[in-house]
């Protein structure tokens, strides 16, 4: 069900109110509540989508033990590498299967030797990205020693299909949000309102700016042909932030309700469009991602350190494993080239760490000039992302970049516009704070009810009916 | 228990204040925009000298240029369901006593449910805004009677919508023959899309719709004790959709002209190229409204 349906708004209550009306000492009754919501959760996209986060989840849960108490290291890597197979293998089939096998035929095709190829028709598990990466970041870290492997099931259930943050992330790793299931949870009101206040922004994010922005990107971007430049920047700014709302809107859905139940998921988003260089942008966007393939994929291959080829060769590694990571298409993959291009050489020389100062009030204009620079780059990378096929992408940016870029879009959305730059000026406000909405405490208390009613009723009235998460895709 | 958490109780109070706060906005906004939407009706008027009005959907809405038309009033609109076109019609009669005959449009598609989507199904939100000066509770009650799911859109929309339009003063719920000349033309494909969809649904038949033919014979009674002659109009359909009707719309339709007793026009005496048509087959382009026109003011004159 999705986080911004009738469907939802039922349920939640309803799991919130059994969840606290559990005694305290019932500890794993309360686990076993989320579990059960969490199931009821997934299995309302499709209940066969329930087998396979079981057969994730369980073997996970066997082989963590199993590394635990491996006698040698090759054992314990020998489970380790049975974790990756089947979270990898579970992926790779449902995800992967056709794109790979239809690129190998036209490889084929391309060399002259034509391959006959029928794809099976697959349907792709809600949220199967996420919690294969969640679970291999525990098989990884238990084998590491990092973290001591579960010993009691339900709770490691729990921790997996936790409902909040199942489908779109953040993807969790285990030494963070395992433990909090053995804790003893007290109702923290200042959180759950606060987590309230987070619900309510992500909302706005993604009715009043991603739900709003889509008809206008799929007009431009289906008829691009016919358009001026001007409107093909508009239709690719308009993306931007309609993926922006959209996943960072779920992210904040997802965290304010984590909150509601006394659990704490990691940020996912650190308003990424104030970013400073590409370098900044990655540890502001999808941080879960970002830092799941930093510390799974690039440290072991040996990070920044090594030679010049390595460096290199790692740094297109995690961006081509992440524009992989999105979808099954190479306009994924391009997306991703075109940022480990546009990183590599601030790695090279050594400034990819130079903007960890947190943004000042008023910035400098060289600063404005950065901020507005990575901004161009990465509403252009993003065509790649949105475009059906690379050609597309290309044709696409063939027409911003002509004279007619010059002229008046032939649509301008003012209302979204209009929004799009009230959530960059009241994000710019809270550019230090988790969410958006983080400093109303503040405020009077007729205020602040002043305030929750009007966004809720804004969202409310321009919701157009529930449009899907575009990162459930992934 | 809930004891152990003594600040739960206060937390889920001051949220259902502010919902109960939020849901009292929505009535507030959602009555103004209603009483708003009354008031500029009231001002609503046909101009002076008008004595016929032709009413039904984009059908009629499209076919006929009232600009050609002395004394004759187009006040279809697209999509309007029989049960819409009623509540406009008892809003005329009543406002209007120097209306003595209607021109309903009546085809085979206004017999199958799918137009019952947009009254009391997933597409009642587009259109309810347009006739909020019209209805009376009763009728809000109906509506929502008909479709408890879709409550919530609908009165978003009488918000979104009809706000604007009420403060506007606009009267929404007459419509008038289009300023924007459509030129496209007839296509096979199109024609044989618009069949499924109006006719079909996951490739059954499709049933009656009981709505509009309630509404088509309260519309009828209503003439009569109003005392304005009805004439059932069926604007001209492309050869290839006329053909493409399953047989059994063709039978109600016919059996409903035959029962009505009213009188029929069908527009044979006009006949049309492909290039009057609209690619779905059953809407007339600009160049057909002309002919249609033409034919439409001969028989008016005669009659």
């Amino acid at each position: 069900m999705l986080f911004n349906t009738v469907d939802f708004a039922v349920f939640l209550p309803i799991v919130f109110a059994i969840y606290w009306w559990i005694p305290r000492r019932f500890g794993d009754a309360r686990n076993v509540t989320l579990l059960a919501a969490s199931y009821v959760f997934y299995g309302w996209w499709d209940y066969r989508f329930l087998s396979l986060i079981l057969v994730s989840s369980l073997s996970d849960y066997w082989i963590g033990q199993r590394i635990a108490t491996a006698s040698s290291r090759n054992r314990r890597r020998l489970f380790l590498t049975i974790s990756m197979i089947v979270n990898l293998g579970l992926l790779g089939f449902f995800k992967y299967f056709n794109f790979f096998t239809s690129s190998l035929a036209e490889a084929f095709t391309l060399f002259g030797m034509p391959l006959q190829f029928r794809g099976i028709d697959i349907v792709l598990p809600v949220g199967i990205s996420f919690y294969t990466f969640q679970t291999m970041s525990y098989s990884i870290d238990v084998y590491r020693g990092a973290i001591e492997p579960s010993r009691r099931l339900v709770p490691f259930l729990a921790y997996v299909s936790f409902f909040p943050q199942l489908v779109a992330g953040p993807i969790e790793r285990a030494a963070h949000l395992l433990p909090q299931f053995d804790e003893r949870r007290n109702f923290n009101r200042e959180g759950a309102v606060d987590g309230l206040r987070q619900i309510l922004w992500g909302l706005f994010k993604k009715v009043v700016i991603a739900d709003a922005s889509a008809p206008f990107v799929n007009d431009i971007f289906d008829h691009h042909q016919d358009l001026s430049g001007s409107t093909l920047v508009l239709g690719a700014v308009l993306f931007a932030f309609q993926i922006y709302g959209d996943f960072s809107g779920y992210s904040d859905i997802a965290i304010g309700t984590a909150r509601l139940f006394g659990f704490d998921l990691m940020r996912n988003f650190a308003y990424p469009y104030f970013s400073r260089d590409i370098a900044e942008f990655w540890r502001r966007w999808h941080i879960s991602l970002s830092t799941w393939l930093r510390d799974y994929l690039y440290i072991p291959l040996g990070g920044s350190r090594g030679g010049l080829r390595r460096q290199v060769r790692n740094t297109f590694a995690i961006f081509l494993v992440s524009g992989l990571w999105h979808g099954a298409n190479w306009t994924f993959v391009f997306w991703g080239f075109v940022h480990a291009l546009c990183f590599l050489p601030l790695l090279l020389s050594n400034r990819n760490r130079r903007h960890l100062a947190p943004l000042a009030r008023a910035p400098s204009a060289m600063e404005l000039l950065r901020m507005l620079a990575t901004f161009s780059i990465v509403v252009l990378a993003w065509v790649f992302f949105r475009a059906e096929s690379i050609s597309v992408a290309f044709s696409y940016l063939a027409g911003i970049f002509d004279p007619s870029i010059l002229t008046m879009p032939s649509v301008l959305p003012l209302t979204v516009l209009g929004s799009i730059c009230l959530l960059l000026a009241i994000e710019w406000f809270h550019r230090d704070q988790a969410h958006g909405l983080a400093h109303v405490w503040r405020l009077p208390l007729p205020l602040r009810w002043t305030g929750y009613v009007t966004i809720a009723y804004a969202t409310f009235l321009l919701s157009s009916g529930p449009q899907t998460f575009i990162y459930f895709q992934f | 228990m809930w004891s152990e958490n003594p600040s739960i109780r206060p937390f889920v109070l001051r949220l259902f204040t502010v919902a109960a706060i939020g849901l009292v906005a929505h009535v507030v906004t959602t009555t103004s925009a209603v009483a708003l939407n009354r008031r500029a009706a009231r001002d609503c008027q046909i101009e002076k000298g008008v004595s016929a009005v032709i009413a039904g959907d984009s059908h009629t809405m499209w076919a006929l240029d009232d600009s050609a038309l002395p004394g004759v009033r187009n006040i279809s609109l697209n999509a309007e369901g029989y049960h819409y076109t009623y509540k406009k019609l008892r809003f005329l009669f009543s406002h209007e006593p120097s209306i003595k005959v209607l021109y309903l449009g009546v085809s085979y598609h206004n017999f199958s449910n799918y137009f019952d989507d947009y009254i009391y199904g997933n597409l009642a939100s587009h259109f309810i805004h347009r006739y909020l000066g019209l209805l009376s509770m009763a009728d809000f009650t109906e509506l929502a009677e008909a479709n408890p799911g879709g409550i919530m859109s609908m009165s978003r929309a009488m918000v979104l919508r009809g706000l604007p339009a009420g403060l506007k003063e606009r009267c929404s719920f007459y419509g008038r023959f289009p300023t924007k000349r459509q030129t496209q033309t007839f296509n096979i494909e199109s024609t044989r899309e618009r069949l499924r969809d109006q006719f079909f649904r996951d490739g059954q038949l499709r049933d009656e719709s009981q709505s509009n033919l309630r509404y088509l014979n309260a519309i009828l009674q209503l003439a009569r004790t109003r005392d304005v002659r009805v004439v059932l109009l069926k604007t001209p359909l492309h050869p290839s959709y006329s053909e493409g009707v399953p047989r059994v719309y063709k039978t109600r339709f016919a059996d409903f002209v035959e029962r009505s007793g009213a009188e029929y026009y069908a527009f044979d005496d006009a006949v049309l190229p492909d290039s009057d048509f609209l690619p779905d087959g059953d809407h007339l382009n600009y160049r057909g409204a002309v002919r249609a026109t033409e034919a439409f003011a001969s028989y008016h004159a005669r009659h």
